[in-house]
């Protein structure tokens, strides 16, 4: 069963993201933010990180640097999935690889069952 | 359509949060509803119907918040060659279930191949609402009686003419104009034709006006709607 760190500040939405995931066979934990997201991870290491980048207090991109700098989650994909369209970053293509970021989903555009194929092209991708 | 963008006004900054704002509690529902939909002992059709209401207010809420980038200058507008005909297929493919399921037939009369210069997502983007408006917004349905909605491209003069029509849709140059007019004095802007305001329409509009397109009343085959043409390019042609 693969493990999913869901990062999402709004309730509804993260509860509705977890259960859709829950129903497909897949393991949700749920943070609201940054801090919160590296607590979990650091109880129980995720397969794959789905990150809202319009997070409360902070910014996507800082908790991704940070969770980046733990040398044991080097290899977690991380999946942006935001209200920001990708646009909106002056980032091109190579900078997101540097990041370890695997796909960029603009969220009003990617309905469930669209992030759940994404999520399982990304796991095919990377053989875990 | 001229003077699209004063639609918006001085408050269009104030249009677009409120707007960008209300994504959130639509997406919500519409992922609610995605999620119940997994439940067969839920009534399917009405979970669907949510869902397509919200999803549809999401396209027209993200369409608007585009119009207003382009027509501020906030985000460049990338051309790139393009055959309408795609677009308008691709628009078609998306529009199909919630057509069949508003008793519209769809046809397409792609009549030119020709490339021309455009930004492929805007253009389908402004298609979308186009189609939308007419499926959604259309009150002349009589008893199930099937509508058609054609996706017309067709050479005219040194143009390509990419629009959408119907036999369920009453607008004339007038209508069109009167609407433009009423924007800001009636709650109804377009009663000839349906309940709503075909709001999609002004909003694909000003999305091919910050192309330097116009959209228009046309017709096609005695079929009424609306069309923009885009130039040719003889350079392109060459390629």
């Amino acid at each position: 069963m693969k493990k999913i760190l869901l990062i999402e500040p709004d309730k509804t939405l993260s509860k509705v993201t977890s259960e859709y995931l829950v129903s497909k066979g897949m393991d949700v934990m749920i943070a609201e933010g940054a801090q919160e997201a590296v607590n979990l991870a650091d109880q129980n290491e995720p397969d794959l990180v789905i990150l809202e980048i319009q997070l409360k207090r902070h910014n996507g991109i800082d908790f991704i640097h940070e969770f980046r700098s733990y040398p044991e989650w080097h290899g977690i994909p991380i999946v942006i999935y935001s209200m920001i369209p990708k646009k909106e970053f002056t980032f091109d293509n190579n900078a997101w690889m540097e990041l370890g970021v695997s796909k960029y989903l603009y969220k009003p555009k990617v309905k469930l069952n669209e992030l759940f194929n994404e999520l399982n092209e990304v796991f095919s991708e990377i053989k875990i | 359509m001229k003077g699209t963008t004063s639609l918006v006004g001085a408050d269009q900054y104030l249009l677009k949060s409120i707007a960008e704002e209300l994504r959130l509690p639509l997406i919500q529902i519409s992922r609610l509803a995605e999620l119940n939909l997994q439940n067969k002992n839920i009534n399917q059709t009405d979970i669907k119907k949510m869902e397509t209401s919200a999803d549809l207010a999401i396209q027209l809420l993200e369409s608007f918040i585009l119009g207003v980038e382009y027509s501020d200058h906030q985000t460049e507008i990338e051309l790139s060659p393009i055959t309408i005909g795609a677009v308008l297929n691709d628009v078609a493919h998306q529009v199909n279930k919630l057509a069949t399921a508003n008793n519209y037939d769809i046809e397409l009369s792609v009549k030119s191949a020709h490339p021309v210069m455009g930004n492929y997502e805007a253009i389908k983007m402004a298609y979308l609402n186009i189609a939308h408006t007419i499926i959604t917004g259309s009150t002349r349905h009589e008893n199930n009686r099937r509508s058609s909605l054609v996706f017309a491209v067709y050479n005219r003069g040194p143009k390509n003419m990419a629009g959408i029509y119907s036999n369920n849709l009453d607008i004339t140059k007038n209508v069109w104009e009167r609407s433009i007019n009423n924007f800001e004095k009636s709650r109804q802007k377009m009663p000839e034709f349906s309940h709503i305001n075909g709001s999609g329409f002004f909003v694909a509009s000003s999305i091919l006006e910050a192309m330097s397109l116009e959209l228009n009343p046309s017709k096609f085959h005695g079929d009424k709607g609306l069309a923009a043409g885009f130039p040719l390019s003889q350079q392109l042609q060459l390629v």
